[in-house]
């Protein structure tokens, strides 16, 4: 019988808020966190708006020693992860470090960090490069910069499989946790707002605003494609054995996982969603849990007009005539699209919903589009008591991963 | 003279900047290991930080010879005058 | 369920040999795949040589439109592939999606593409970069674009563990076939020279400026190289079912993290590394025979690995030989692990141990038999894969001699 894995601690900074209380409170308020970028001029491009996580202090939390060569995503990572632990009362010491793992998803994470590293060299020629800059060039550099700040001594693995990332990451900590190789392990994810990935999501069209309004609306008719966001989250899990021993708090349980890759083509989202419903059956199938007794789907749409047609026609199929019950919500609405971070965002925001009895709403939704006809929760949160939820991840280039958490 | 203190000074600032340390701290003889607290890495940038602040290049073997600002300076004037 | 899991398929891309006759001929030969770097000038970096893999022909693999639409290191992966699964003589639809996983290790993902991107854009601007271009510069695509190749679904992950990637992917796919969760796993690493990388290493004065010679008492660094290993894992049980060529088994891994620096390994997490190894496949000191080492060449890692594993085998430490492959190829970054785990496959399915090349002189605290100069003939029945990466990840892949 495997091991059942529950979520003890929170550490979560989002465009919406910092910390799990501000952030919770911020969905249940439907409050967006979509602005004008300020960490980059946009004056030559069609599109200005991104969800920056705004007046963003990593000193505040950390102090400030030892940040100085730390890029943007790592900084967010090492805060996810203070507040994660401090959330959970633990504490990591020379006795227990061994204990702990650490599993986070990031894709993009170093893009920033490697640009300029290589632009340094171009501009001023290689043997005048800061070698301090080097090491934040490789993708697992912000796990192992927590590892090294928290003197975590188990594993310290990082997943990059692109938007199913963090939901992935969360995974392969819960088989650490199966596989004896950790007791505690802190999973979860993290994008940063960078200049690189920005003009890259707007180079290949994936960004509102360049063939239609500038609007981050998921499942609506006008929706063109996403807002980018940024945002770090880190869960601890560990198993109810665990938790139970040490009085934990726990706040939801892990009850499902199913991941599903369709060989399709890549930057493009495959139409029939064959991934997707794969991935959500897996998962279902994982938690014992039949599509009736879901609650509530965190969908991973993002306001492309790709992702929310698949996502709407993937509860269709798994829901049949009872995918007008069951309540959808999109909060990449509020949050934009915070690529590798984007499933442990949702993943917590629906801790809160199970926490607190409320599904977070669906903004920006005002012309119905006739091929997506679901519940989608539009526009203002909705109280409801939830027992178990899903949450979708799933991007072009075929990966797609499911959750399913209850209380 | 007066050229001189200037390099000392921005010397003390740059290594005062990558070791996060207080610059009244930094003396002469203050050991950058054993009394602020310098990792391997902040060596590396030290010498990286002088060699493009001067477009000198300090070859490998003096590396270890940067215990202090001591050291430093007279290391970057000797290279300065090559 | 707990399955015991066989090694299936080996296939390699390094610049000793493309496929696993030629990589290993040349491997026991002591042949060097270092040479002068070609794929960029090396003259405002001081240093010139490194392992690039010259004659690679990504059509031999692969149609002429996937080569338009990939990168270098997918195409190293897509090559390794194809050449595994036919060693292993499966036919990709022959593969379960269900029931099947891709995992790739990984240190700079699509680096070369990246670095194509990154430079038109500082030197041209925006407008002058290719849209399609930016669209593959992606990490995840390296596994993407494989299991894309190969048309298989199931599980597909990039895992981007830098230089022991490929170890974190083999060891993850053998946690996968051991609990049932899959029947092939599809795994290694992949990483195309990094002019990035090269830079990088170069300014950490970690870069040899013509040979690597781990272990020697003047080694003088690394050296950057490049490549693609993929392992076929399958349950054991099947492999024998289908008359497939076992060519070891993996009794399993340890992964531990130093916690301490993001560029110099720590003799503290490494020992505990291979510590947990050895608990979690109850394998005793006395029982390994030979280590894949890491063996960067740097003063630093050659000592603390030595020690490390002085710490480990205590006594046994006399009986037992770890040699550095490295020493000719290099270091392949996240695909160093993978290729030397297809090294530990067939050292022990072979009964030779791979030599430690350049080595002239013995350094004192270096003080383990790494197979100075020429290969061994010698009983193989266990063997570790040791590989530690930046930010300290390490990891050791426990290999056992099949016998039937």
């Amino acid at each position: 019988m495997q091991d059942k894995i529950v979520i003890t601690g929170i550490g979560v900074l989002s465009s919406i808020g910092i910390g799990k209380d501000a952030f919770w409170q911020a969905l249940q308020e439907g409050k967006s966190g979509v602005k004008p970028v300020t960490l980059f001029d946009t004056s030559k491009l069609k599109v200005k708006m991104g969800a920056e996580i705004s007046d963003f202090n990593p000193g505040a939390i950390l102090g400030e020693k030892g940040l100085r060569n730390l890029d943007r995503a790592t900084k967010l990572l090492l805060c996810a992860g203070k507040l994660a632990l401090d959330d959970a009362k633990l504490e990591i010491t020379e006795e227990n470090s061994t204990s702990f793992g650490i599993s986070i998803g990031t894709t993009l994470g170093s893009l920033w960090s490697i640009s300029e590293f290589d632009k340094s060299a171009l501009r001023d020629g290689p043997h005048f490069v800061n070698p301090a800059e080097f090491p934040n060039t490789v993708i697992n550099s912000p796990p192992s910069q927590l590892a090294i700040r928290l003197k975590s001594k188990g594993p310290c693995a990082t997943i990059s499989s692109g938007f199913t990332s963090s939901l992935d990451a969360i995974k392969y900590g819960i088989d650490l946790i199966r596989n004896k190789r950790a007791q505690i392990v802190l999973g979860g994810g993290v994008e940063e707002f960078c200049e690189q990935t920005y003009l890259g999501f707007y180079k290949v069209n994936f960004l509102a605003g360049v063939k239609g309004p500038e609007l981050n609306c998921p499942f609506d008719q006008r929706r063109n494609g996403i807002i980018f966001g940024e945002g770090s989250a880190i869960l601890v899990l560990e198993s109810e054995e665990s938790a139970k021993k040490r009085g934990a708090n726990i706040y939801a349980r892990i009850l499902g996982f199913g991941t599903y890759f369709y060989p399709y083509a890549i930057n493009k989202y495959e139409p029939q969603g064959y991934g997707l419903k794969k991935a959500m059956r897996l998962a279902l199938d994982d938690a014992s849990v039949a599509p009736f007794e879901v609650d509530y789907i965190s969908a991973a749409a993002n306001s492309t007009r790709d992702a929310d047609i698949i996502e709407t026609g993937a509860v269709k199929d798994l829901w049949g005539a009872k995918a007008g019950k069951v309540a959808i919500s999109a909060t990449k609405s509020m949050l934009g699209e915070t690529f590798s971070a984007s499933g442990v965002l949702a993943a917590v925001a629906t801790t809160g919903s199970i926490q607190k009895g409320f599904i977070p709403a669906t903004l920006n939704y005002k012309e119905k589009d006739s091929s997506c006809d679901l519940d989608y929760v539009a526009n203002s949160a909705r109280k409801a008591k939830i027992n178990k939820a899903l949450v979708n991840a799933f991007g072009p280039s075929g990966s797609n991963s499911c959750m399913v958490i209850g209380e | 003279m007066s050229q001189t203190k200037t390099v000392e000074n921005e010397i003390k600032e740059i290594i005062a900047q990558i070791l996060e340390a207080d610059p009244a701290k930094i003396t002469l003889e203050a050991r950058f290991v054993e009394d602020l607290g310098m990792d391997s890495m902040m060596a590396l940038e030290i010498v990286a930080a002088i060699e493009k602040k001067y477009k000198i290049t300090i070859p490998e073997e003096e590396l270890m010879k940067l215990a202090s600002l001591g050291n430093v300076i007279e290391i970057t004037k000797r290279y300065l005058n090559k | 369920m707990s399955r015991r899991v066989a090694v299936t398929g080996l296939g390699v891309v390094s610049s000793i040999g493309i496929g696993k006759d030629e990589f290993w001929k040349n491997l026991i030969q002591g042949k060097t795949g270092i040479s002068k770097v070609e794929s960029f000038n090396p003259a405002p970096y001081g240093r010139s040589f490194g392992g690039e893999v010259k004659n690679f022909d990504p059509l031999k693999f692969m149609l002429n439109r996937e080569v338009k639409r990939t990168g270098r290191a997918s195409q190293l992966a897509i090559a390794a592939a194809e050449l595994t699964l036919t060693d292993a003589k499966i036919e990709s639809s022959m593969l379960d999606p269900d029931k099947s996983a891709v995992l790739i290790g990984t240190t700079m993902g699509e680096t070369s593409v990246f670095e194509i991107v990154n430079k038109a854009w500082f030197e041209k601007g925006l407008e002058e970069v290719e849209p399609f271009m930016v669209g593959r510069t992606t990490a995840n695509l390296l596994s993407v674009n494989l299991g894309i190749h190969l048309k298989i679904g199931g599980i597909n992950l990039v895992i981007p563990t830098a230089c022991a990637a490929g170890n974190y992917a083999i060891g993850y796919g053998y946690d996968l076939i051991k609990e049932g969760r899959v029947d092939f796993a599809i795994c290694g690493g992949a990483d195309a020279f990094s002019r990035i990388a090269f830079t990088g290493f170069a300014r950490l004065y970690a870069m040899s400026p013509d040979i690597c010679q781990p272990f020697d008492k003047n080694r003088k660094g690394m050296l950057v190289g490049e490549g693609a290993a993929i392992l076929i894992l399958e349950p054991l049980e099947k492999a024998k079912e289908r008359g497939a060529t076992i060519y070891a088994e993996i009794l399993g891994y340890g992964l531990s993290c130093d916690a301490s620096h993001m560029t110099i390994p720590s003799e503290d997490g490494i020992t505990r590394c291979m510590q947990n190894a050895l608990k979690e496949t109850g394998v005793s000191p006395e029982e390994v025979n030979y280590i894949s080492a890491h063996g960067t060449g740097t003063v630093q890692n050659d000592l603390n690995e030595c020690a490390a594993i002085k710490n480990v085998l205590g006594e046994a430490t006399k009986k037992v030989a770890a040699s550095s492959i490295k020493s000719m190829l290099g270091h392949c970054m996240g695909a160093a692990s993978g290729i030397e785990a297809i090294s530990c496959c067939l050292a022990v399915s072979e009964d030779i141990m791979p030599p430690t090349i350049n080595y002239q002189t013995p350094d004192p605290d270096c003080d383990i038999d790494c197979v100075p100069n020429e290969a061994r003939r010698a009983k193989v029945n266990i063997a570790l894969n040791n590989a530690y990466a930046f930010g300290g990840n390490n990891s050791c892949v426990v290999f056992k001699k099949y016998a039937g």
